[in-house]
């Protein structure tokens, strides 16, 4: 999807303006042409789920990952030792827990409180909120519950796949644990 | 929610049923880790004062206990068999700890009338009652009690603050070979301080697996903008002090997950995240993203968000501001190529 590389050298006095500046751009941007020193060249047009391998340039371990998310995709910077920044994502031996966007959970038009999370040995996932509207004193206390599947999941997250239920009749509550 | 799945949700219900004194309803919510159907429990409990600081502390085969302030319900399955009152003139802005360790239940609190003084004690569940300990002293006044069992030991930790208005972290660790099945007056280390400068400490957070304990709180000291910083605790020692943030980091949650691997979350501009491992410890930080599909913060919605990993699984959850409106969301972890 990035028809280019960014190969960005040794900006140091700059380099949290150019960080800022480089996510906000890319968002918009289909690539910045250009690079040297063995910078990561994602191939033009590649699908959004398509993996881009950085390659080590000057054999420099990556220090700092920094990550925007533009309407489409995920966009994942990279800077290694040597202050090089690439495009791509993250190597294999990071192996860190990558994050996807996330789904509301709570109604849009009222406000939500009071949040809860577990999560069980076997995956069971128990959220729970307090939601509230302005012009009413009447509160809701919810529950949603989903089970994870054993294998990562190859489809975002769906309120589909999770159950809310009402906890109370919808009067008052005043805390949740 | 229980190991095994067990999950129970308490709430406080305000009404006004008993005239112009707003009346304090508990109530209780049971979903077995085998069926879909919630258990919409009875009243626990009415109090015409404030009820706060709830907490639930699960207890396996579908038993939980709820306590707020100075009280302790037991709870089997959704039928509440007895309350009891464990301590008088409990210091109401500091919830009381509640923690398991080898299915005995651990309570500490700090009282009014006696605030550079803490109090561990062993409850009783099935007859009732509190067997409290030998107080442990100090000389600051004391809140932000938490308490966890790592190997085979006791850890308590709490916030302290001295004569001259600084707040500080400090634990205490009981004898390894002493069990609470045993005695209840264990040996405790003299009180240790975790940070080494002055600050200002809020937020304070402890989780623990049977093997290493981590410690977070954010540090404001001199700076308005609260630092996130971390101890270890691991046979028998504490790490120096780590800051994972400094610009702004608040209300760290964090869960172990696969190989020993912890995950710690909090909220700055963004929601980040951090993984620790015990090869090469801390990793750079990384996002949980927000709803919006921009480059927009998604801080504003709240300062309540969590994490949750079990083994190489991830969940996070946290409040953000969408439409003028604060709306809980929820994200899943996946693991990089």
């Amino acid at each position: 999807m990035f028809a280019g590389v960014c190969c960005l050298t040794r900006l140091w006095g700059l380099r949290v303006f150019f960080q800022f500046f480089l996510l906000s751009v890319l968002s918009v941007l289909t690539g910045c042409g250009g690079g040297s020193g063995g910078a990561v060249t994602p191939s033009a047009g590649a699908p959004q789920d398509q993996t881009i391998a950085p390659q080590e340039a000057d054999g420099g371990a990556i220090t700092q990952n920094y990550y925007t998310v533009t309407r489409e995709d995920v966009l994942f910077v990279q800077e290694d030792e040597n202050g090089q920044m690439y495009l791509g994502t993250p190597p294999p031996r990071l192996k860190q827990l990558q994050w996807s966007r996330g789904l509301v959970m709570s109604s849009p038009e009222h406000d939500s409180s009071h949040l809860s999370l577990a999560v069980s040995e076997i995956g069971r996932v128990v959220l729970t909120w307090i939601e509230s509207a302005k012009q009413s004193p009447v509160t809701a206390v919810l529950a949603a519950v989903y089970a994870m599947p054993d294998s990562i999941p190859q489809q975002p997250l769906s309120r589909e796949d999770i159950l809310t239920t009402q906890l109370n009749n919808g009067v008052l509550p005043v805390l949740v644990s | 929610m229980s190991g095994d799945g067990d999950s129970f949700v308490a709430w406080v219900e305000r009404t006004e049923a008993r005239g112009p004194t707003a009346v304090h309803q508990i109530n209780l919510a049971y979903l077995a880790a085998e069926n879909q159907d919630w258990l919409i429990a009875v009243p626990l409990e009415l109090d015409s004062g404030d009820v706060e600081q709830v907490r639930v502390l699960p207890l396996g085969n579908g038993a939980a206990l709820v306590a707020w302030l100075a009280s302790v319900f037991e709870v089997e399955i959704g039928a509440f068999s007895c309350s009891f009152v464990l301590a008088e003139d409990v210091y109401g802005l500091s919830a009381p700890a509640l923690w398991l360790a080898e299915n005995v239940v651990l309570i500490a609190v700090r009282l009014n009338d006696s605030v550079n003084t803490l109090l561990v004690g062993r409850l009783d569940v099935q007859g009732g009652g509190v067997e409290w300990g030998q107080p442990l002293g100090g000389a600051g006044e004391k809140a932000g009690i938490q308490g966890a069992f790592v190997q085979g030991q006791q850890l308590l930790v709490w916030l302290e603050t001295d004569a001259y208005g600084y707040r500080s972290a400090y634990a205490a660790v009981s004898g390894q070979s002493e069990s609470y099945a045993e005695s209840v007056n264990l040996q405790w280390s003299a009180p240790q301080r975790l940070e080494v400068y002055e600050g200002h400490l809020s937020q304070l957070r402890i989780v623990a697996n049977t093997e290493r304990a981590q410690i977070f709180w954010s540090n404001l000291g001199n700076s308005p903008h609260g630092r996130l910083q971390t101890v270890g605790y691991q046979s028998g020692s504490f790490s120096a002090p780590e800051t994972l943030h400094d610009t702004g980091a608040n209300t760290p949650s964090a869960s172990f997950g696969l190989g020993g691997r912890l995950h710690v979350m909090w909220r700055a501009m963004h929601n980040y995240c951090r993984e620790y491992h015990p090869d090469d410890g801390w990793r750079s930080a990384s996002r949980v993203f927000c709803v919006t599909p921009t480059l927009g913060f998604c801080y504003e919605g709240g300062l309540e968000q969590a994490i949750q990993v079990v083994g190489a699984r991830g969940v996070a959850a946290w409040h953000e501001r969408l439409q003028r409106r604060s709306v809980a969301a929820m994200a899943l972890s996946w693991q990089g190529p």
